[in-house]
């Protein structure tokens, strides 16, 4: 990374991983995701510009815009102030640069809940909660707690840098391929363009917990499974489709290859059933489990990310301009995405200094669905309350209420809410 | 509530429905009248043309979730350019001038006008090409009216649309224009 030495020269290039997503993404791909945070009063417009504007001084790893260079990407220092607005349209559009002050990321309000939107070249879910989490503190000092003590803000303090975690850990020796098995796409009438259905599905953490670790099997697994049942009765099924399906499931590296980096640091492992030969619900969860065992070790991540790493540090690739490179990428990108039924993300739990956590409700999080992976999935929880979240752009809603039952059935009450569509 | 209520999904494809069929019952209309007429000059089959290649353009600037007054700003000026060059290359007969032109100019202006009431809210990102749109519109219906030696009474129509979307503009985004022009053009 480099960087010049005053701010408004400062410029850097884009992490291995975040070179494609610029590359790939168009209109209809949007690689955005949005956190949110529900918070238990209506969102006041002004202390949140503030907010924002403090929490950028503090974060300005994302204080910065893209520019197109010869060969790629490349991020400088943006001027402008950010734009914070009332939410007014679907979930994790697309998000138009130059009307946005051309900030990577952009924060809205409805009632109670400030909502984030990133798109994904900037940073990773992550980073991008403790970017969030950074505005919410900063918005409950200053509206509640008459500004926060010395030892508050000292306690928040942050450190961190801009290193590329897969260069640094990118070896060339390793030598293995990506499997290129085409998997089981949702089927279904898709909503008009633009439009993005939502649905949260409400469950006690410390009963999932609970039921999982009966099973002998962690969080994930659990609702991976549940997730891939669900897809297998809901859609699998109907269609009567021969294809796996995959599930893609994002990996927080720095887990794994300790950093301090803000910048991506995901890699993923891809859950495949065939639920042509496995389809009862135990033995499902009995093979996924075996799949994270195997795939969740260092050596295994590390080759996720040679494959991943090989094309863009090819010499030839590296020399060909920037309009050649996305017009191939984003082609090839499309079928790649075939590779994939849904993508499921599960963030964790959200920890929450304890002098906040009056003001806070829950937190949730999305990801933009596409035309290909017409549902995106993801997990976070807050305290007691575990949010499972579907974005979709198709109009049935039989995976979502399988889900559901499926949990239901197994004695973990759901609750709904969405947006409607 | 968690999320806007936003224009719900059934009522968008009823909406869609309707235009569907207002659209087929004009071509039909343009296509008898065209045939009554006698004309020589297979002019509707043009209109239904444009007909057709608005409702492609309208998808695609719906899908590709464009600003949408820009994308009708640069959708009237190529439309208009095409619009000529078809005229000119059939032997610039000046249908183009007279009739396709204004037609595409007032198109232009009816979309602005369902634009800006649709989406008030985001009105500040259509002020500037808005008044792009009026002025093109207005400096070439007046030129037009005043060249012509055919009658120029399409484009006297056009020219009061013009005014009226302008008058609209006055009365009701004054403010957030201003305030936009102010920004683009600060030396």
């Amino acid at each position: 990374m480099r960087y010049q030495r005053k701010e408004g020269l400062a410029w850097r290039r884009l992490d291995n991983y975040a070179k494609l997503f610029p590359l790939a993404s168009t209109k209809k791909y949007k690689t955005v995701f949005r956190i949110s945070v529900v918070l238990k009063d209506k969102i006041e417009p002004e202390i949140l510009e503030k907010s924002v504007k403090v929490a950028l001084n503090k974060f300005k790893f994302f204080k910065v815009r893209m520019k197109k260079g010869i060969f790629w990407y490349y991020f400088e220092n943006n001027p402008k102030n950010p734009i914070i607005e009332e939410e007014n349209d679907y979930p994790c559009k697309f998000i138009d640069l130059p009307l946005n002050n051309d900030y990577l990321f952009k924060v809205t309000y409805f009632e109670n809940k400030i909502n984030l939107e990133i798109f994904h070249c900037l940073t990773d879910g992550s980073s991008a909660i403790h970017f969030l989490k950074e505005i919410t503190y900063n918005y409950i000092e200053m509206k509640y707690l008459n500004n926060a003590s010395t030892a508050l803000t000292k306690e928040r303090e942050v450190k961190y840098t801009v290193e590329d975690i897969y260069s640094k850990n990118y070896n060339k020796k390793i030598r293995t391929k990506r499997d290129a098995t085409k998997a089981y796409n949702l089927k279904g009438r898709l909503l008009p363009p633009g439009v993005v259905s939502v649905i949260h599905e409400y469950m006690n953490s410390n009963k999932v917990r609970e039921v999982a670790k009966a099973k002998g099997a962690t969080i994930t697994q659990f609702l991976t499974a549940n997730l891939i049942y669900a897809i297998h009765e809901a859609g699998v099924k109907k269609d009567n489709s021969k294809k796996s399906i995959i599930i893609q499931v994002p990996v927080d590296l720095k887990k794994y290859f300790p950093s301090a980096t803000s910048s991506n640091s995901f890699s993923y492992i891809d859950i495949k059933i065939d639920t042509n030969k496995i389809s009862q619900f135990e033995d499902i969860l009995k093979e996924v489990k075996k799949q994270f065992k195997e795939k969740l070790t260092e050596e295994e991540l590390l080759k996720t990310i040679a494959v991943n790493l090989r094309l863009a540090n090819n010499p030839f690739l590296k020399i060909v301009p920037l309009f050649l490179k996305k017009l191939v990428v984003s082609i090839a990108h499309k079928e790649v995405r075939k590779y994939n039924t849904t993508t499921l993300s599960n963030v964790g739990r959200i920890g929450i200094m304890a002098e906040y956590k009056p003001y806070i409700d829950k937190f949730l999080l999305l990801i933009a669905p596409e035309s290909v992976e017409k549902i995106k999935c993801t997990i976070c929880a807050y305290e007691e309350k575990m949010v499972f979240s579907f974005a979709s752009v198709i109009e049935d809603k039989d995976v979502e209420y399988k889900l559901k039952e499926l949990l239901e059935n197994q004695g973990i009450e759901v609750q709904i809410e969405g947006n409607e569509v | 509530m968690l999320y806007p209520k936003i224009v719900s999904v059934n009522k968008s494809r009823k909406i869609t429905t309707v235009f569907v069929i207002c659209s087929i019952v004009v071509s039909i209309i343009l296509l008898i009248i065209n045939y009554v007429c006698n004309s020589k000059l297979n002019w509707s089959i043009v209109a239904i043309a444009s007909i057709v290649y608005i409702w492609f353009s309208t998808i695609y600037a719906l899908d590709k979730s464009v600003n949408l007054a820009g994308y009708t700003l640069y959708q009237m000026i190529s439309d208009s350019i095409l619009i000529f060059i078809i005229d000119y290359v059939f032997g610039f007969r000046r249908w183009s001038l007279s009739i396709g032109i204004p037609i595409v100019i007032m198109i232009s202006n009816i979309t602005m006008v369902i634009i800006t009431i649709i989406k008030n809210k985001k009105y500040v990102k259509y002020a500037f090409y808005e008044m792009l749109i009026i002025l093109f519109s207005i400096i070439y219906d007046v030129i037009i009216s005043m060249a012509s030696t055919h009658s120029p009474i399409l484009n006297i129509i056009t020219l009061w649309i013009c005014i009226t979307n302008l008058s609209f503009v006055l009365i009701f985004n004054y403010d957030i224009l201003k305030l936009e022009l102010e920004k683009k053009f600060h030396i």
